[in-house]
């Protein structure tokens, strides 16, 4: 017995030995060698997966080389550096590996540079380099063989490799894999020997990045080129870098370039020959998502992607951003390039479209112009531009250059009265007025069939059904007669010019529902279709700043035939022209309807004349401030200042007879002086005329007086004369510098000298400024005309012509920034001063630290800035960017709160779609921040981030999220519009003011529209009930960029929209409205932030109440005109939203200037001349807002009013712009306040516009279906078993407990 | 009716704690573990509840009656536990099951996650185990200090499930009516 136990344990023994044996050896010997990938491509990760040939190797992969993880199960880590940013810790987990013995290689241009790479053998080093630094599938093969060999000497099998191949670069190639020619003569031969060439045909250099000729992942590259080819296009595909690069080009000398690797194609020197020698430059690109993901509209693209295949080719002046290959998931897991086949279609026939403009002569080319305009009887819309004269000089400059113009008439007066009637736009609520435009005017008319045949070419059937869902089965409601659809348009031998329609008709808000994409009416889709299927246009252009086309549903970047802007335009050539002053939503248009932007000049600038209206008070403020004149000058300047009403803009007090403090007396001074140098802009700019001599100057000085004063200042600093305090205080500069700054200037303008070098190095600026504004007309239309004979259009920056001179001349196609690198050093700097400096005013105002501040971003500020705004929120919430060597943010660093001296401030944002489409990563990037921030400590001062991130939590759980749910979206602070839209949608709802009587609908609305969150991918574009509110609350500041010296609170409508909205948001939620400022970028030596009420005052003073404004607009036209309508509907939608940015008295004003003409300006005959319409909307808005109780007019004002409004109706016919015909109840309050005859006429006029049928039509607010669904649990028990159940039980308990009693 | 729920869930806590005195150590302690890693796993479906799931109970008709229908029969079973472990005092009789205790551990740390916004998930998952644990160990302990015998904990019992009883029907009659 014992001996066979023993025999038994000596075999387990045994068993167990040679068990442990096997399993030293497999691991000594056999087992496979593990292999990391770090950083690869997903298309390069299924080459190399597949490539790799023997089970020797297993190789894993690792996306994210931010999160390298624990490497200890790894024989070898290859990392393919390819722009990744390695940080302590990643470059530590890597050697700690190498430390350990794995065989570690990071693939890099600079691979030298490593330590960890120079830790291998010089042989093995270099083997690596080849493998790796050239991929291709032998190389693949061979180098994961060698890997084994080196990383593992002592195991065998799947050793045996070759060694790399260096592939050769600098070399053209064609289909043909493994076929390389070294010069274009050589492919030539080769195309001409496989009939491939076309004789004739136009070159095409195509680069499709270093490594495609040898990669195994390229059906998109081959079917590109087949396709062109079959165009009858000679494709000349090569590889190459740098110099050796451009020179191969410049030997093709080709008639179009198509690139697409990241980044840029070249040096400026490159880029400026290729524009010069008039080679287009295209920009398509393969997208890193599925089909699916990419037909997707709420997927945007972001990130890299966006940055180098979008954004910095435009800096070339590249065309045409179209997604061409999609990625494709394997059997075996793996992704692939997948052609896009219909989107390398539309690249060939929009390149042929292109090229095809250089052929054909201008008396036989068809060119589409499309223009805007409001409802009804406004003017044709364009910013800063008189639209009619200025597309009549357009058509002029085609005339003279051969186009067939035929019929135009001989004076621009005569057309713009054909405009107004053939080419009107309708809104559905002015049915009346419809039907007299179609009775009266010549539109063109397509029958149903036909649309819809159009339609089923043109758009996807599912694009085609979104609109019948909408809108039903066409012709539609608008616009329509029988079974037919009007087209509005005019056609003057073979140019056509048409209206852009309404992109929306909202005739039931329950339709427009949460989630669901807005499609355009078939009033919309017509005319698009009906230009390229009908009149089959050579090129489409869009006329001013801004239609609706780039707006309307879809993707960011690299549309899909399921995005509108796509849909609709197609491939035709499509040109815009698009003010200078607008960048942030031109990059829109370049990038959703692949326009080439030529820009126009903003309007003038004018001398304000204010000064001389406040000279007196001023000389009496600064001989006070020098402490002379005594208590009587005092008195004087208080008597003066409560005249002028500036104590109500600058919350001074009113008390007569009691002087201000010095405090009170710098204040004012700063104000007053500020207003004297307000920068206005004169008439609208007409195109094709340019700048009179004054506008010239008054223009060059607004550009350049205050950069020429700082450096005077600065030269004094640097010489000792002043103090560096003094150089960074503007009041000074103002003072003692700037009136000799703009001397110098116009004593120079006098007589310009033609050669810059002649003049001092500070005085050439305004020079080349003058000079650019002189060649910017000409610039313009020579831009257009070369565009439409398929010429390039040079490239440039955007923006204001006073920060940025630059943009200067116009005619040039401008891009936006590199989202990757913001904020800029100097952005942060400047944001950092700036949020600083709106806590410093806050606390001086309220005596403690605000615990919200919520931002507005847009993108015409973050581009101007390059994230100045974005930046002012990292610094409130004590987080600074960290650069890499290229100047990207990359990183984050928690400013300790030692350093930063005070609480961290929480943040909300909202974000225009424009700047969502631009800086989608910065927007996660800040979400990140906000994460950082609410897990730091305290540390001796309030984290007001952690504590609002915790209320946020408990908003939410209360809303009845989940704790996982509420915990996440805790920290989501960044909010935009809904269905990836670009707009509130709220614009047209408060203006629509018969519609709502409470200003918290206004606020509900709001909340609704803008309240998809985008901070994070999971999330972006998500939308949670509560969410948007409750990432609101406790906000205590909003501030609002401003960096254009166009445009301002009241000039500009989307201000009041957003920073309206916002406030009227905050006060909706909390019960108290916010302190409200502008960080006003507008001068580069002065960044500051202002009370939002001061820069209204400020605005309506230099502008909306002064006489010398409303003299130089009114040297303009229609639309010069049409302005004034638009600021009063924008004192109206303050008043809705946030009426103390408002002085109370302002209605009183605006009724002494524009209705008893106090000024004798002739206000009454200049609108009857040019726009009886905008006279309408600006009676209308004043009526509509005593209506609302927003003015407190007396009876004798109002009734002066209502019988001007009447008058004007009378004479011209309603205007049927929304304040004038959309409003029943603002009728009956204005026919109630008429008399006798009056009223009568009035209502007779309304009556038949509106034909008692129409109805009501409007942009609505978007209704969300929104919150989560409790579960529900099954339940299966009656509730009359339960009783009867537990009665029987009772009475046998109670039968028991007897028994036991008596058996005790 | 939560209030009311809340307190069933309690009472159904304390039979847990006096059927669990009546227990040998080594299968108290495994039940009081096994209660504990019960409110561990489901911790994470618990913080994915939106609160409105959990109040939804207590309105909702069908599943208050599945509910009591539960607690009156996990009542009923207890209370003839008591009448069989009285006569015979077999280890079998200890293992008539006893589960509601469980859901009712689970409920009271929801309803405190709600209250408590920016807690850290895990040390409340933690903490919320060994609460139990200590609740439930706690009052075992207790129990069996407190009595002689096994006849008053037993009695306790009794007395504890049919007040439940009374409850539950006076709640299920509440929301019918």
């Amino acid at each position: 017995m014992q001996r066979a136990g023993r025999r038994i344990l000596t075999g387990i023994v045994a068993a167990a030995g040679a068990v442990l044996i096997c399993i030293a050896a497999w691991h000594i010997w056999l087992a496979p060698t593990k292999v990391l990938i770090i950083n690869a491509r997903e298309g390069q990760q299924a080459d190399m997966a597949l490539n790799n040939d023997t089970r020797a190797v297993k190789l894993s992969f690792l996306n994210d080389y931010t999160q390298i993880p624990s490497l200890k199960e790894y024989d070898a880590v290859i990392m393919l550096r390819r722009g990744a940013f390695l940080g302590e810790n990643d470059i530590a987990e890597l050697e700690m590996a190498a430390s350990r013995g794995a065989t570690v290689f990071i693939n890099s241009p600079e691979g030298q540079e490593f330590d960890i790479n120079s830790r291998l053998p010089k042989e093995v080093f270099e083997n690596l380099s080849g493998y790796f630094g050239n991929p291709c599938r032998e190389n693949y093969r061979n180098g994961f063989r060698y890997l084994r060999r080196v990383a593992t000497p002592n195991r065998k099998g799947g050793r045996s490799c070759q060694p790399p191949t260096v592939f050769p670069s600098d070399l053209f190639f064609h289909r043909e894999y493994g076929k390389y020619f070294t010069d274009s003569e050589e492919l030539t031969a080769y195309l001409k020997e496989k009939g491939l060439y076309n004789e004739g045909g136009a070159r095409i250099v195509y680069i499709p990045g270093r490594l495609f000729p040898v990669e195994g992942n390229r059906p998109h590259v081959d079917t590109l080129i087949s396709i062109l080819t079959g165009r009858g296009f000679n494709v000349y595909p090569l590889t190459a870098l740098g110099k050796k690069r451009e020179a191969m080009v410049r030997a093709v000398h080709p008639d179009a370039v198509i690139y697409t690797p990241m980044g840029r194609l070249g040096g400026d020197g490159f880029i400026q020959w290729l524009h010069s020698q008039n080679i287009l430059i295209f920009n398509p690109f393969p997208l890193l998502q599925s089909h699916s993901e990419w037909m997707d509209p709420t997927v945007p693209v972001t990130g890299g992607t966006l940055t180098a295949r979008v954004v910095i080719p435009e800096i070339d002046g590249g065309l045409a951003p179209m997604c061409i290959a999609t990625q494709k998931e394997s059997d075996e897991g793996y992704s692939y390039y997948t052609a896009e086949v219909g989107r390398i279609d539309a690249l060939a026939d929009h390149i042929s479209s292109c090229l095809a403009l250089r052929s054909k002569p201008n008396s036989e080319k068809k060119v589409a112009l499309c223009y805007f305009k409001s409802p009804g009887k406004d003017a044709l819309l364009a910013s800063g531009m008189e639209v009619a004269p200025s597309i009549y000089n357009f058509l002029l400059r085609l005339r003279d250059e051969g186009y067939d113009v035929s019929g135009l008439p001989s004076g621009s007066d005569a057309f713009a009265r054909m405009l107004r009637r053939e080419g009107s736009v309708m809104g559905s609520y002015a049915a009346g007025a419809q039907a007299e435009f179609l009775k009266n005017a010549h539109p063109v008319w397509i029958s149903k069939q036909q649309y819809e045949k159009w339609a089923s070419e043109a758009l996807l059937p599912q694009k085609y059904a979104e609109i019948t869902e909408l809108y039903g089965e066409a012709p539609g409601g608008l616009l329509a007669r029988g079974d037919s659809i009007a087209v509005a348009c005019l056609k003057f031998g073979n140019i056509l010019l048409f209206p852009q329609p309404r992109p929306a008709l909202g005739e039931d808000s329950f339709k427009l529902v949460h989630g669901a994409a807005v499609a355009p009416p078939h009033s919309y889709v017509a005319p698009y279709l009906y230009v390229r299927k009908g009149f089959k246009a050579d090129a489409i252009i869009h006329f001013g700043t801004h239609g609706s086309l780039e707006f309307t549903p879809g993707k960011n970047a690299g549309l899909s035939p399921a995005d509108w802007p796509e849909a609709l335009i197609g491939s035709l050539p499509h040109f815009y022209f698009y003010t200078t002053g607008n960048v942030g939503e031109a990059v829109i248009a370049k990038r959703r309807t692949h326009a080439a932007l030529v820009t126009y000049l903003t309007p003038p600038f004018v001398e304000n004349g204010l000064r001389s209206r406040y000279t007196a008070l001023l000389d009496d403020i600064h001989k006070a401030l020098g402490e002379e004149g005594g208590s009587a000058l005092g008195t004087r300047i208080k008597e003066e200042t409560l005249r002028l009403g500036l104590h109500r803009d600058l919350g001074l007090d009113s008390t007569a007879g009691r002087p201000y403090s010095r405090q009170d007396l710098e204040k004012l001074d700063s104000f007053i002086e500020e207003l004297a140098d307000e920068k206005i802009t004169g008439a609208y700019y007409t195109m094709g005329r340019p700048y009179s001599q004054s506008e010239l100057l008054a223009t060059t000085l607004a550009v350049a007086a205050d950069p020429l004063a700082y450096e005077m200042a600065r030269r004094d600093r640097d010489a000792g004369r002043i103090s560096t305090g003094q150089l960074q205080d503007f009041d000074y500069l103002r003072h003692h510098y700037l009136p000799s700054a703009r001397r110098r200037i116009t004593a120079l303008l006098a007589d310009p000298p033609k050669d810059t070098a002649l003049v001092a190095p500070e005085l050439r600026p305004a020079l080349e400024c003058f000079n650019g504004l002189l060649a910017s007309t000409r610039n313009e239309f020579d831009a257009m005309v070369k565009a439409l004979e398929g010429g390039t259009i040079a490239p440039a920056p955007g923006g204001d012509p006073v920060l940025k001179p630059n943009v200067l001349p116009t005619g040039r196609n401008m891009y936006g920034v590199n989202a990757e690198a913001t904020p800029s050093e100097r952005a942060w700097e400047d944001g950092a001063r700036l949020a600083d400096k709106t806590l410093e005013e806050y606390l001086a105002l309220h005596g403690e630290y605000p615990r919200k501040v919520s931002y507005t971003f847009w993108a015409g500020e973050f581009i101007s800035t390059e994230g100045a705004t974005i930046a002012q929120a990292f610094r409130m919430l004590g987080v600074e960017p960290l650069r890499d060597k290229q100047g990207h943010v990359v990183d984050l660093r928690l400013i300790p709160a030692s350093e930063l001296g005070r609480p961290r401030i929480n943040v909300a944002v909202q974000v225009s779609g424009q700047l969502r489409d631009i800086a989608a990563s910065r927007l996660m990037l800040l979400t990140e921040a906000i994460k950082m921030a609410s897990e730091a400590p305290e540390e001796g001062f309030p984290n007001f981030v952690a504590s609002g991130t915790r209320l946020q939590e408990k908003l939410l759980l209360d809303e009845g999220l989940s704790p996982q749910r509420a915990r996440k979206l805790s920290v989501m602070r960044i909010f935009g519009p809904l269905n990836s839209g670009y707009g509130s949608g709220m614009l047209d709802f408060v203006e629509n003011s018969w519609s709502w009587d409470d200003e918290n609908q206004i606020a509900e609305g709001y909340l609704n529209n803008m309240g998809a969150a985008y901070g994070d991918e999971e999330e972006w574009a998500g939308f949670e009930k509560g969410l948007f509110a409750a990432a609101l609350s406790e906000t205590d500041a909003i501030v609002q960029p401003r960096q254009s010296n166009t445009w301002g609170p009241v000039s500009l409508d989307h201000v009041y929209e957003f920073t309206g909205g916002l406030s009227n948001a905050v006060r909706h939620l909390t019960g108290k409205e916010p302190e409200a400022y502008m960080a006003d970028y507008r001068n580069r030596n002065n960044r500051r932030m202002q009370n939002l009420r001061e820069a209204v005052a400020v605005e309506t003073r230099a502008t909306l109440l002064n006489p010398v404004f409303i003299s130089e607009r009114m040297k303009g036209g229609e639309g010069s005109a049409q302005m004034f309508g638009e600021m009063f509907r924008n004192v109206f939608g303050w008043n809705a939203t946030r009426p103390s940015a408002l002085d109370g008295q302002l209605f009183d004003d605006l009724y002494k200037t524009y209705i008893l003409d106090e000024n004798g300006l002739g206000i009454r005959e200049f609108f009857d001349r040019t726009n009886p319409a905008a006279y309408q909307a600006m009676t209308a808005v004043m009526l509509e807002s005593a209506r609302k109780g927003y003015w407190k007019a007396s009876p004798e004002q109002l009734g002066k009013v209502a019988e001007l409004h009447a008058a004007v109706t009378a004479e011209n016919g309603p205007a049927c712009t929304e304040f004038v015909c959309g409003n029943a109840k603002l009728e009956r309050f204005i026919s109630e306040h008429l008399e006798g005859g009056s009223r009568t006429l009035y209502d007779k006029a309304m009556n038949s516009m509106r034909n008692a049928s129409g109805s009501d039509a409007r942009e609505v607010v978007l209704k969300e279906k929104g919150g989560r669904s409790p579960e529900s649990r099954n339940g299966f028990a009656a509730y009359a078993g339960i009783v009867g159940a537990a009665l029987t039980a009772l009475l046998v308990i109670l039968l028991l407990i007897l028994r036991r009693k008596r058996e005790e | 009716m939560q209030l009311l729920f809340t307190l069933i869930a309690i009472l159904l806590i304390f039979s847990f704690v006096l059927k669990g005195a009546l227990m040998p150590r080594k299968s108290w302690v495994a039940l009081v573990a096994l209660a504990a890693l019960a409110l561990w796993f489901a911790f994470p479906w618990l913080t994915s509840q939106p609160s409105s799931a959990v109040t939804g109970v207590f309105s909702d008709r069908k599943i208050l009656a599945d509910v009591s229908a539960a607690v009156v029969t996990e009542a009923i079973l207890m209370i003839l536990f008591c009448f069989l472990r009285a006569g015979e005092r077999s280890a079998w009789t200890l293992w008539v099951p006893e589960i509601l205790a469980i859901p009712s551990l689970c409920l009271l740390p929801v309803l405190t996650l709600y209250a408590l916004p920016g807690v850290d998930f895990t040390l409340f998952r933690i903490g919320a185990a060994i609460a139990s644990i200590i609740v439930t160990a706690g009052g075992i302990l207790l129990v069996k200090a407190l009595s002689r015998s096994e006849s008053e904990p037993l009695e306790a019992l009794f007395l504890v499930n049919i007040f439940i009883l009374l409850l539950t029907v006076a709640a299920a009659g509440a929301f019918t009516f």
